[in-house]
């Protein structure tokens, strides 16, 4: 958390060159270190540094659809907080998953657009045998677009057509104003949300190429927080099996934390304070192979 | 019985805004620079880089709205308009599109017998200019063999202003964009100047039988560089459609974009227009609700320059004629040395008439402004004075006026300048009763004709003495000791 805490340091604040930063004073972040680990970290934990926080697990992101050794992950950290001096409840935010489909309609519309530039003519490859302007742009995008890319702008060309605006992009926005308003409305009784990173451990590399679909599902428990502009820290909760996978190594299942509007340094706090005094058992030692 | 026909016009006009940088980034906006020299990653549309509103564009645009007596709204948004064309960077093109900076106001035009008419405006939007194609081999994409693009003017603010559909013929869409041009270089919103494209007008051009009120088929015209090219453009495409009309052609009225050929004098398809464009509007992602504050409102407002028609009716009332009150308010630089010279409390009408008169003929022949005159405005206003104290005359200041202009007096004033070149009115009686001895006596066979009734060469010895002075003799006292003379018994 101290290198996140470094990085967040320099890069928060206002940028004159992006009009959509806030440009409301940076806090100090050093209190989220606090209180001070110095000492040893089993003194620290008894000293239940998170009494009187308020944390709540989304109700709807376990339970179906989530891997059980995921769930099990989530709610033995939820119990270590509690162990901290946390308070953690449950909170149901019925249009939590309907976040997904949102940001999916809104992201490919935004994506479509930004891609406009690789055509040809500035951007991306360009196809120099086309006759003529059109067949150089379909020719230079076919030849340097990938399929996943391909795909998004075609989506989000769709999203944005005429006819079809009212029913995509503008039905998502209205959806993400309503999910923004539930997750703040919840942030008002908690400081800290919490859920899982992702619904399944980490799938293998090309596994899901053929079913989009399944994939963009793993964004689930995510998306909301860029949709209704909140921050999020996810942190490393423990290992599980890899279920279809049996006698693999286990992998991470990550625990995402979400907070108030700007309150950055809260939810950082949270994250420290868990990860000083989670337990080293079943935590491997992860080797990685010497650089060249 | 024949159908009459009447068209119905709705002109929608770009105006370069006159920022000294580009609408979303920091590069220059002047007109002129070498190729690709005004640019950064931002205008070209770099993957990465991020619009930031320039706010002086948005104040020429609420100037702008606010001397076409147009709404301001408090919010407005920027959308995104996207097609692809190799002028345009990004792919799309950052404007305004359901929430737009102005909505409403008018253009109003008085006819020189006092008539008044009111184009309507519909609304008025910011929104960014694209990079300029050059076609080689050939003036157009037909049969050129390669394209070259310029995106200095790619960035650069514009604001669009669309019209009401309320002109009827060629000379109202004149008369609408002479007044709107007025009203924008007065307010100090742009050049207007429409042969570098500061301000560009496109034309929607239907017909229909007079009394109906569907519209026709609309023809859009682009590329007309001058309003009288545009009255022009519009007069020929009204009676090419009522023509097609009259003739049970109508069919072959589609919608089009056709351009004016200045030469030919004639509109010539470009394009059919296969339906509506879908330009897949949607809010600007980059870009935060552009919000106006009281402040910027009211320190806006409060610095409204005085605009034409206020302009027109102040000269009115002064007593000027309708005539020299339309040149006078025609331009911001006649008007600003007008009323530099009127606020020296000389006589209006004098001051006025040089304006109209001389100095625009000398303007004229030497294709100035009166901004570049090189004499100042109190000069012009010390020579009226010096004629009003009765210290040259008229025709004196005739004379001297081309020395004026070219800046001989900025220096050492008028007064000066008129002593030293001994310019100055002779009103001594006994000097001026000598000269007219002088002429009497050498012009003896006319004083003879005089004596002997002949009244009307009293002109010709007055043009004697004027000529012999050097214009210098005050005319009164000349006319009055010349009498004397002439009527003396020999
Ligand atoms: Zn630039």
């Amino acid at each position: 958390m101290l290198e996140l805490l470094c990085l967040h340091g320099a890069s928060a604040g206002h940028d004159v060159r992006d009009s959509t930063s806030s440009s409301r004073p940076v806090p100090s972040f050093s209190q989220a270190l606090e209180p001070s680990t110095s000492g040893s970290s089993t003194d620290y934990a008894s000293s239940r540094p998170l009494q009187g926080k308020r944390m709540a697990l989304i109700k709807e992101t376990l339970g179906e659809g989530v891997e059980p050794q995921v769930q099990a992950a989530i709610m033995q950290a939820a119990k270590h907080y509690e162990s901290l001096g946390a308070v953690v409840e449950e909170v149901s935010l019925p249009s939590f998953r309907l976040g997904l489909p949102a940001y999916y309609v809104l992201a490919v519309s935004e994506a479509s657009s930004n891609l406009a530039r690789y055509d040809g003519v500035r951007f991306g490859s360009r196809n120099k045998d086309a006759a003529e302007l059109q067949a150089m742009y379909e020719a230079s995008r076919e030849l340097g677009l990938g399929g996943e890319v391909k795909r998004r702008i075609m989506m989000g060309t769709y999203a944005l057509s005429a006819g079809y605006y009212d029913a995509y992009y503008k039905r998502a926005q209205q959806v993400r104003t309503i999910i923004a308003s539930e997750m703040e409305g919840a942030l008002q009784q908690y400081d800290g949300l919490l859920c899982p990173a992702a619904p399944t451990l980490a799938y293998r590399f090309g596994e899901k190429a053929k079913d989009p679909l399944s994939m963009y599902k793993g964004d689930v428990c995510t998306v909301n927080v860029n949709m209704a502009g909140l921050p999020a820290v996810v942190l490393p909760c423990g290992f599980a099996d890899q279920a279809s996978h049996p006698g693999s190594p286990q992998l991470p299942v990550g625990l995402q934390v979400v907070g108030r509007a700007f309150d950055e340094a809260g939810i950082l706090q949270l994250a420290h304070a868990y990860e000083q005094t989670r337990s080293a058992e079943n935590w491997p030692t992860l080797a990685f192979p010497a650089l060249p | 019985m024949q159908v009459e026909y009447e068209a119905v016009i709705g002109i929608e006009t770009h105006v370069q805004l006159l920022t000294k940088t580009k609408a979303f980034c920091s590069c220059p906006s002047k007109f002129g620079s070498d190729p690709n020299t005004n640019v950064c990653p931002v205008c070209l549309g770099h993957p990465g880089t991020l619009p930031s509103l320039n706010a002086a564009a948005v104040e020429l645009g609420v100037r702008a709205s606010l001397a076409f007596g147009g709404a301001v709204a408090r919010t407005s948004k920027f959308d995104r308009k996207q097609y692809f064309y190799a002028d345009l960077p990004k792919g799309y093109q950052i404007s305004q599109y359901d929430e737009p900076l102005c909505s409403g106001g008018a253009v109003e035009v008085e006819e020189k017998d006092g008539t008044r008419r009111r184009y309507g405006i519909t609304r008025a939007h910011l929104e960014e200019d694209s990079g300029k194609t050059v076609y080689g081999g050939a003036d157009r994409m037909a049969g050129s063999e390669y394209s070259l693009v310029d995106f200095n003017r790619a960035g650069v603010p514009l604001l669009e202003i669309v019209s009401e559909p309320d002109m009827r013929s060629g000379r109202d869409a004149y008369q609408y964009g002479d007044e709107l041009r007025r009203i924008l270089r007065f307010a100090g919103v742009s050049d207007g100047n429409m042969a570098e494209g500061s301000m560009r007008c496109d034309v929607n051009v239907s017909v229909r039988p007079k009394g109906t009120s569907d519209f026709g088929t609309k023809v859009e015209i682009k590329n007309m560089n001058s309003f009288s090219n545009m009255q022009k453009a519009i007069d020929y495409e009204i009676d090419r459609q009522s023509n097609l009309l009259r003739t049970g052609r109508g069919s072959e009225i589609v919608l089009e974009t056709r351009l004016w050929d200045e030469f030919k004098l004639q509109t010539y398809s470009m394009r059919k227009k296969e339906g509506l464009a879908d330009y897949r509007y949607f809010p600007e992602p980059d870009l935060p609700p552009l919000i106006l504050s009281d402040g910027m409102l009211e320190q806006i407002k409060a610095s409204m320059p005085e605009l034409p028609a206020a302009r027109r009716a102040r000269y009115l009332s002064l007593g000027l004629p309708l005539q020299d009150v339309l040149v006078l308010a025609d331009e911001p630089t006649i008007a600003t040395f007008f009323d530099t010279v009127l606020a020296t409390k000389v006589s209006p009408k004098a001051a006025a008439n040089w304006i109209t008169g001389d100095i625009q003929a000398y303007c004229k022949d030497n294709k100035k402004g009166m901004g570049e005159l090189a004499m100042t405005p109190q000069v012009l206003a010390d020579m009226v004075a010096l004629i009003e104290e009765g210290i040259i005359s008229g025709k004196i200041a005739k004379d001297l006026l081309p020395s004026l202009l070219e800046g001989a007096a900025n220096e050492k004033g008028v007064r000066q300048l008129v002593t030293e070149r001994g310019m100055t009115m002779v009103t001594d009686e006994g000097q001026i009763a000598a000269m007219v001895e002088q002429i009497l006596a050498a012009n003896p066979k006319q004083l003879e004709q005089y004596r002997g009734g002949k009244n009307k060469l009293q002109s010709f010895f007055e043009g004697q003495v004027m000529k012999e002075s050097k214009g210098r003799v005050d005319p009164k006292l000349m006319k009055a000791v010349l009498m004397k003379k002439l009527n003396q018994e020999a």
